[in-house]
């Protein structure tokens, strides 16, 4: 028995409609239930037990959705991982105690091997002791070292019991291993939607899959709107399918939002706020050109101190397995976002947070993971990495060195760009490099960022 | 026009090289992302480049990113900047 066999009687009422498009092809919501069943019956000959944690790691595609599903109703804890290096991946392994892993090809076939066998953990004895599934998620942490955040799925996803919104076809952009891919894969599915995919992320393939599925839902960031409005992809295709983009992960530019308005004249455009420690809720813009704003919803409450965003979510996280819990005694979480409230205090504006994070197109960066990596390369006697304003991606990492010997900074760009890319994530890597003659400490002993 | 230009190529170049692109001869009509395959990082780089070397923020000074498409478009885009900031030194003066 599980907490969540509910999911399946939601599914099976919907087994006609069609539930994902990969690769050109369809499964419908039918298809879906008999590969969750598939599934669970492969977890059992391979003696996954109900409390162990497991991760899957690859991209988007029809097995993980099922697998994933199907470790969810066997109350297991999910460990959902992108392409990390192998470095990274055995840091999330320890820190997320993985017992079992499931490894994905591109061309959906998967190998499965066995992690550490022990996995002792008070948040996630907490989960097993109630014989709840659970799903963890990293987030970015100060020194540089990941955070993972402990959700527990029937939090998660309580709201989809009763509430049911319009089924739309829409577009995947978020991975699995982010808080807003899993929002997304659960909002369509519990609404009856469908899944589409594009092959690849670029302005061109993603009008193509918008024109060919007729994609009516566009979840994305600023960044994508920026890379579409410079293509001009959208005179190509025919996108009159669309009704509904929403974007977020970083702040929104006004011009981009007002040039994406004049293109989609016809489309609601929704700002979506949300942070992993806090799972899922819900957002309402004033209007498509407005970045205004109401947050909350269902179990989720607000409250603004000193400018500064406080929510209190039923769909928050447990804790992090990895540091202290950020909840104070009442279960409030500060978001560290500065807030504008208009005049009746119904709407609000995030002004962005003020932090050495850096957010490139939505993907934060924590200036210590970047410099502690600088500073393994030959040469290189100092590094100070901060963020910079970019009019494409909202702000780029930038990397401000002191040479031991002096070298020519064109040759140096390339060494850094050779040695980083097998060591940390593209937008990890510094986007401009510059040289500076002067030390980089200051008398307090504390590094200048800008 | 002639020294924007070589600048301008010169960064895109530059990025080309650091990310072993496949480096085939500039032509003003082609298409930064369609054309050369540039990433978003890719143009954030190139822009941050272009701020450095040339020394203008057009979009700052309210330069929309519909108005880039090109790499003529970028040329265009970068010499109308810096026509006007020499313009208004002059006017200062």
């Amino acid at each position: 028995m599980s907490n969540l066999d509910w999911i399946i009687a939601k599914l099976q009422a919907i087994e006609n409609e069609k539930f994902l498009i990969f690769k050109g092809e369809a499964y419908s919501y039918y298809h879906l239930v008999k590969s969750i069943e598939r599934w669970r019956n492969r977890l059992k000959r391979l003696a996954v037990v109900e409390g162990e944690c497991i991760a899957v790691i690859g991209d988007y595609s029809p097995n993980i959705i099922f697998l994933l599903l199907a470790l969810l109703l066997n109350n297991n804890i999910v460990v959902p991982i992108g392409k990390e290096s192998e470095e990274k991946r055995t840091e999330m392994f320890s820190v997320a105690k993985v017992n079992k892993y499931f490894e994905f090809n591109d061309e959906d076939n998967w190998t499965f091997c066995e992690g550490s066998p022990e996995s002792k953990q008070p948040l996630l004895d907490e989960l097993r002791a109630g014989h709840e599934s659970g799903i963890v998620i990293f987030t970015s942490g100060t020194s540089g070292k990941s955070k993972a955040a402990i959700l527990q799925t029937s939090k998660l996803i309580e709201k989809y019991k009763t509430a049911r919104r319009k089924p739309f076809r829409t577009l995947i952009f978020l991975k699995l291993d982010h808080i807003g891919g899993i929002n997304t894969l659960f909002s369509i599915m519990f609404n009856g939607g469908t899944i589409v995919t594009a092959q690849g992320r670029t302005p061109q393939t993603v009008c193509e899959a918008i024109q060919r599925y007729r994609v009516q839902l566009l979840p994305t960031t600023p960044t994508f709107l920026n890379m579409l409005i410079m293509s001009k992809a959208y005179d190509k295709y025919d996108l009159s399918s669309l009704q509904i983009i929403t974007y977020g992960t970083e702040p929104m530019p006004e011009s981009t939002l007002l040039t994406t308005h004049e293109v989609f004249p016809q489309v609601t455009l929704k700002q979506t706020y949300g942070l992993t420690e806090l799972g899922i809720f819900s957002t309402k813009s004033r209007d498509s050109h407005s970045k205004w704003m109401k947050v909350g919803g269902q179990g989720t409450e607000i409250k603004i101190v000193d400018n500064i965003l406080w929510v209190r979510s039923k769909a928050a996280m447990l804790g992090y397995l990895n540091a202290p819990s950020p909840f104070d005694k009442e279960g409030w979480y500060n978001t560290g976002d500065q807030v504008e409230v208009d005049g009746d205090g119904e709407y609000l504006k995030i002004l962005g947070r003020k932090s050495e994070i850096i957010n490139v197109g939505g993907e934060k960066v924590y200036p210590a993971e970047v410099e502690s990596v600088l500073l393994e390369i030959p040469n290189i006697k100092d590094v100070l990495v901060s963020g910079k304003r970019n009019p494409i991606t909202g702000q780029i990492v930038t990397a401000t060195v002191v040479l031991q010997e002096p070298e020519d900074v064109n040759v140096l760009r390339k060494r850094i760009h050779d040695y980083c890319k097998n060591r940390l994530l593209p937008y990890k890597v510094p986007t401009l490099v510059v040289l500076s003659e002067k030390e980089l400490v200051s008398e307090r002993f504390k590094k200048i960022r800008s | 026009m002639e020294q924007v230009k070589k600048v301008i190529n010169n960064a895109i170049q530059q990025i080309q090289e650091q990310k072993s692109y496949p480096v085939a001869n500039l032509r003003d009509d082609l298409r930064i992302i369609d054309d050369l395959g540039f990433s978003s990082l890719d143009i954030a780089q190139l822009i941050a480049y272009l701020e450095m070397e040339l020394n203008v923020d057009p979009y700052a000074n309210g330069a929309l990113i519909s108005s880039i498409n090109t790499v003529e478009s970028l040329y265009k885009l970068y010499q109308s900047c810096l026509d006007k900031r020499n313009s208004e030194v002059e006017d200062y003066e």
